[in-house]
C-alpha cells in the first residue's frame, strides 16, 4: 500500500520538499489550471499524481456536462495521472449549481444514470474512474438501498473500483446510526481525513481536522493501493501532517 | 420538477426552502412531486436541511 496526500497550493511547498516521504499525489482537476505550472511539471516528473474531480455529478439522472468531461480528459492528459476519481454525487439539476456534492437518492434510476454517464467518461477521458461514496447531512429521500448496499451495487453496475473515503463513511454512520461496514467492492484508493461535531451530535466532514482515532482503526479492515490524505484547510506544521501519513502506515 | 430538481432547489433557494419546512407536503404537490414522494420528503430531517443548504451556500459563496 503506498501512502499520499492531496495537493492544496498552502502546502505545495512542504509536499514539493517531502517526496522522500509521499508515494503520490492527489491533484484537484478544478485547481489544476490556477495552480503553479512549475510545480506541477516538478511533480509530474518525481512522483505519481491521480485527478480527483468533484464537479462532474456523475451521480445523476442527468447526463454530465461534456465540457467538464473534456476538461477532466486534458488534466488527466497534462498531469499524465495513475488513475483519476470523481464522487458519487449530483452537484446541479435542472440548470440549478448545487455548488458542492450532494448525496443522490441511492435508488435504480439513479444507478442507471450513474452507469450511463460512467460509460461516457470512460469514452471522453480514457480510462474508468475510481468513485467515491459522499458524506452527507441529509439522509436522500427517493432512497431504496442503504448506503453499503449501494457502494456495492455501484461497483457491480459500472465496473469501478471505489474510492472509498473512510470518514464520509464514519461521519454518515455517526449521522444516520448504522455501523460503517466495508463494503464488498474492490477499492483502489481510500480517502482519510477530519471532520467536526456540529449541532445534533451530527459529524460535518470539512477537512479542516485532524484524521481521528476511529478512522486510523478502520484502515486495518481495507486493501487498497493507496491511501490519500485530505487537508484543505487550518494547515497544522507540515511534520504533523507527515505524522498522520505514519499513523497510517502503522494502522493499514 | 424531477427528484433531483426538488432537492437541488431545496438546497439553494432560500424561499423555496422556507416554504418547503412550513408546508412540505404541499409544497412538494406543488412542485410537481408525486403524493408518495411529497409524502415521503415531508418525513426529511428539516434541521439536517438547513445545516446542509448553509454548508452548500459557504461552499458556493467561495467559489
Amino acid at each position: 500500500m503506498r501512502f499520499g496526500i492531496g495537493w492544496r497550493a498552502e502546502l505545495g511547498a512542504a509536499i514539493l520538499s517531502s517526496l522522500d516521504r509521499i508515494d503520490a499525489v492527489e491533484l484537484l482537476a478544478e485547481e489544476h489550471a490556477a495552480s503553479d505550472r512549475r510545480a506541477l511539471r516538478f511533480l509530474r516528473r518525481n512522483v505519481p499524481i491521480t485527478v480527483h474531480g468533484t464537479s462532474l455529478g456523475l451521480a445523476s439522472t442527468e447526463p454530465v456536462d461534456r465540457k467538464r468531461l473534456d476538461a477532466m480528459a486534458r488534466v488527466v492528459e497534462w498531469t499524465e495521472a495513475e488513475s483519476w476519481s470523481e464522487h458519487l454525487a449530483f452537484v446541479r439539476a435542472g440548470g440549478m449549481e448545487i455548488g458542492h456534492l450532494a448525496a443522490p437518492p441511492r435508488n435504480d434510476a439513479t444507478l442507471e444514470g450513474l452507469m450511463r454517464n460512467v460509460d461516457q467518461a470512460r469514452r471522453v477521458v480514457g480510462t474508468a474512474p475510481l468513485l467515491e461514496n459522499v458524506a452527507t447531512l441529509i439522509d436522500p429521500p427517493f432512497s431504496t438501498y442503504d448506503e453499503i448496499s449501494w457502494l456495492e451495487a455501484v461497483s457491480r453496475a459500472t465496473g469501478c473500483e471505489l474510492l472509498l473515503d473512510l470518514h464520509n463513511l464514519y461521519a454518515n454512520a455517526t449521522n444516520f446510526g448504522f455501523e460503517p461496514a466495508i463494503p464488498r467492492a474492490p477499492v483502489g484508493t481510500i480517502h482519510i481525513a477530519g471532520g467536526k461535531r456540529i449541532e445534533g451530535a451530527r459529524i460535518l466532514d470539512d477537512h479542516l481536522h485532524e484524521v481521528p482515532d476511529a478512522v486510523f482503526a478502520m484502515l486495518a479492515g481495507v486493501d487498497a493501493n493507496l491511501v490519500i490524505l485530505e487537508r484543505d484547510g487550518r494547515y497544522p506544521p507540515f511534520a504533523d501532517l507527515l505524522g498522520e501519513l505514519d499513523r497510517a502506515r502503522a494502522a493499514a | 420538477m424531477t427528484r433531483e430538481q426538488f432537492l437541488a432547489a431545496l438546497y439553494t433557494d432560500e424561499a423555496f426552502r422556507a416554504r418547503f419546512i412550513s408546508d412540505p407536503r404541499a409544497t412538494a404537490i406543488a412542485a410537481g412531486l408525486s403524493e408518495d414522494d411529497a409524502r415521503e420528503v415531508a418525513r426529511m430531517d428539516m434541521e439536517a436541511l438547513r445545516l446542509a443548504a448553509r454548508s452548500f451556500e459557504k461552499k458556493r459563496l467561495r467559489r
